[in-house]
C-alpha cells in the first residue's frame, strides 16, 4: 500500500491479479495460551488503519476477523467508528482455519476462511482472494544476549523488566541502564516515544548530578589477611576484584562492586568482608533465631 | 513458638529451619507471600543476604550447631541473580556442603536449596511446608545436646585413660 513501495500503491496479489475481498484475521498468535498469552496491543490499530488503507486504494470488500477490537488510546476509537461507516465487514470470532478447498462452486480457487461469528452465532465461511495476518508481538530473538550484556532481567516472557511498572516504568534493576519501547512490552509509537523521553530524562539526571551514590554493602579486603591467593578474582561477576602485584594482595574497587558479597563466602582466608553484612552479624542473626531453643540445651 | 523449647521431650517438639533469603528473588517472594496474607508454618525463620551465592558454608554449619533442624537456602532461578551468576556459585558449594553433610550423618532432607522468583509468593509457602512436614517426620536433630553428650563421652574417656597410666605408671 506504500506508494513508495515496490507496486507504486497498488494493491496486487502475487500473480498480478487485484483482490476482490481482503481477510485481516486479528490475534495470530497473541491471547492464546497455546502460543503468547499477552495482547500485542498495536495490531487492532494497525489493522484498522490498514483496512482504511485498502478501502482507499482498492475497491476491495475488506473483512476483518477480531475476538476484541482494543481501540485505547488518544483518537483511537473515533478512528474505530469512522471505519464501521465505511463499509468495512467486522466478524467477532477466533477463525478457525484458513483454507484453500472449496465447498461450494463460488470457492473455486479462493482462500476460505472459516470462522465462528460469535455475534450471530453462526459458523460462516468467507472466501477471500488475500488474507493479511496481524502477528503478535514477540521479544526479540537475541534479547537474552542484549540482557546479559546489560545485566538485566526479562519477565518471564522475554521481555526486558522495568524496576517497578508504576514508579520506575524506565529504569532497569541495573543502574544506568534505561529501557523504551517494544523491548519493555508490547507499545505503539506514541508510548515508545513517551517512554523513550522518560528514560532520556532519567540518564540526563544522573548524569547532572555530577556524582553516584554507591552501594552500602560493597565488600573490602582486610590486607593483612590476604594471602593473595586470587581465589575472589574468578568469582566477581563485575570484575570489581583485582591483584595489587606489589602488596600481593586482592583490591576491590568500591565502584564497581555492587555488593553481592559472593567473594566474602569464597575467601579461604575469611581476609573478604561485607559492609552491613558480616559474618559476625549473620553468626549473630543465627544466633538469635535460636535462642530461645538454645536456653532449653544450656539453661533448662 | 515460646512454648515449643519447654516441651522438647514431649510431642510439643516443632522443627526448627534457618533460611538464608537473598535480597532480590526469595526474599521479595517471602515480602509478597507475607502482602498475599499466605498462611505458612511458623518453623522457618529468615536471614536475609544480598546473594545466595553470599551463603558461607560455615553459616550452615553454625546454624545446625546452634540447633537448628533443618536449614532451608532461597535463590533466584538461573539465569536470574541480580548478580548474574551468584545463584551458580551458591549451587557449586551447596551440592558439595550437601555431600559433606550425608557424611556427618545429617539426612539430605535438613538441608534444601529451593530457587524461588521474586513473584513465587505461594512457592514460598509450600516450600516452607513442605520442608517443616519432612524435618518434622526426621525428628529433632539436636546437636548442642549431643555436643553435650559426646564432650561428657570424652570427658568421661579421659578420666579412664588417665586412669589406666595412673596404673600403669604405680
Amino acid at each position: 500500500m506504500n506508494a513508495s513501495g515496490p507496486t507504486g500503491g497498488d494493491l496486487v496479489l502475487r500473480d498480478g491479479r487485484h483482490p476482490k475481498t481482503v481477510g485481516i484475521i486479528h490475534c495470530v498468535g497473541s491471547r492464546d495460551r497455546n502460543t503468547n498469552r499477552w495482547c500485542s496491543r498495536t495490531c487492532c490499530m494497525y489493522s484498522l488503519k490498514l483496512a482504511h488503507l485498502l478501502k482507499e486504494h482498492s475497491d476491495a470488500e475488506v473483512y476483518n476477523f477480531y475476538i476484541d477490537i482494543r481501540a485505547a488510546g488518544k483518537a483511537y476509537e473515533e478512528f474505530y467508528d469512522k471505519l464501521l461507516e465505511e463499509n468495512i465487514h467486522f466478524v467477532r470470532g477466533r477463525v478457525a482455519e484458513v483454507t484453500d478447498w472449496a465447498a461450494r462452486p463460488e470457492e473455486e480457487g479462493k482462500l476460505v476462511i472459516r470462522v465462528e461469528d460469535t455475534l450471530i452465532g453462526v459458523v460462516r465461511r468467507v472466501p477471500v482472494d488475500m488474507v493479511v495476518l496481524a502477528v503478535g508481538m514477540e521479544p526479540q530473538a537475541d534479547s537474552q544476549d542484549v540482557r546479559r550484556m546489560f545485566n538485566i532481567s526479562c519477565s518471564t516472557e522475554g521481555f526486558f523488566l522495568e524496576r517497578h511498572p508504576k514508579l520506575a516504568p524506565v529504569d532497569t534493576f541495573t543502574d544506568g541502564i534505561y529501557i523504551a519501547g517494544a523491548c519493555q512490552g508490547p507499545k505503539d509509537i506514541p508510548d515508545s516515544v513517551a517512554q523513550a523521553g522518560a528514560a532520556a530524562a532519567q540518564a540526563l539526571s544522573l548524569i547532572d548530578a555530577g556524582e553516584i551514590e554507591l552501594e552500602p554493602n560493597t565488600a573490602y579486603v582486610v590486607e593483612k589477611d590476604c594471602s593473595g591467593c586470587k581465589s575472589c578474582l574468578a568469582i566477581c561477576p563485575y570484575t570489581a576484584i583485582t591483584r595489587d602485584e606489589v602488596k600481593q594482595k586482592a583490591f576491590i574497587n568500591e565502584a564497581l562492586c555492587k555488593g553481592c558479597g559472593t567473594c566474602v563466602a569464597t575467601c579461604p582466608s575469611g581476609a573478604i568482608r561485607q559492609n552491613l553484612f558480616e559474618d559476625e552479624q549473620i553468626f549473630s542473626e543465627i544466633d538469635g533465631l535460636l535462642q530461645d531453643r538454645e536456653s532449653v540445651s544450656t539453661g533448662g | 513458638m515460646a512454648s515449643t523449647g519447654m516441651k522438647q521431650e514431649t510431642n510439643g517438639w516443632e522443627p526448627r529451619i534457618v533460611a538464608f533469603f537473598c535480597n532480590w528473588c526469595t526474599y521479595t517472594a517471602a515480602d509478597l507471600a507475607g502482602v498475599s496474607r499466605l498462611r505458612h508454618a511458623p518453623n522457618a525463620r529468615v536471614i536475609r543476604v544480598m546473594c545466595s551465592g553470599r551463603l558461607d558454608p560455615q553459616f550452615v554449619l553454625e546454624a545446625f550447631a546452634r540447633g537448628a533442624d533443618g536449614v532451608l537456602v532461597g535463590g533466584c532461578h538461573p539465569g536470574d541473580c541480580h548478580y548474574m551468576e551468584g545463584n551458580y556459585k551458591a549451587l557449586r558449594r551447596i551440592r558439595f556442603l550437601q555431600r559433606m553433610m550425608k557424611d556427618m550423618g545429617i539426612h539430605e532432607d535438613r538441608f534444601h536449596l529451593e530457587w524461588i522468583s521474586a513473584s513465587e509468593g505461594e512457592k514460598v509457602k509450600t516450600t516452607i511446608n513442605e520442608m517443616t512436614e519432612k524435618v518434622r517426620a526426621l525428628g529433632p536433630l539436636g546437636l548442642p545436646e549431643r555436643f553435650v553428650k559426646w564432650d561428657e563421652e570424652m570427658d568421661e574417656l579421659e578420666h579412664t585413660i588417665a586412669a589406666q597410666e595412673e596404673a600403669l605408671h604405680a
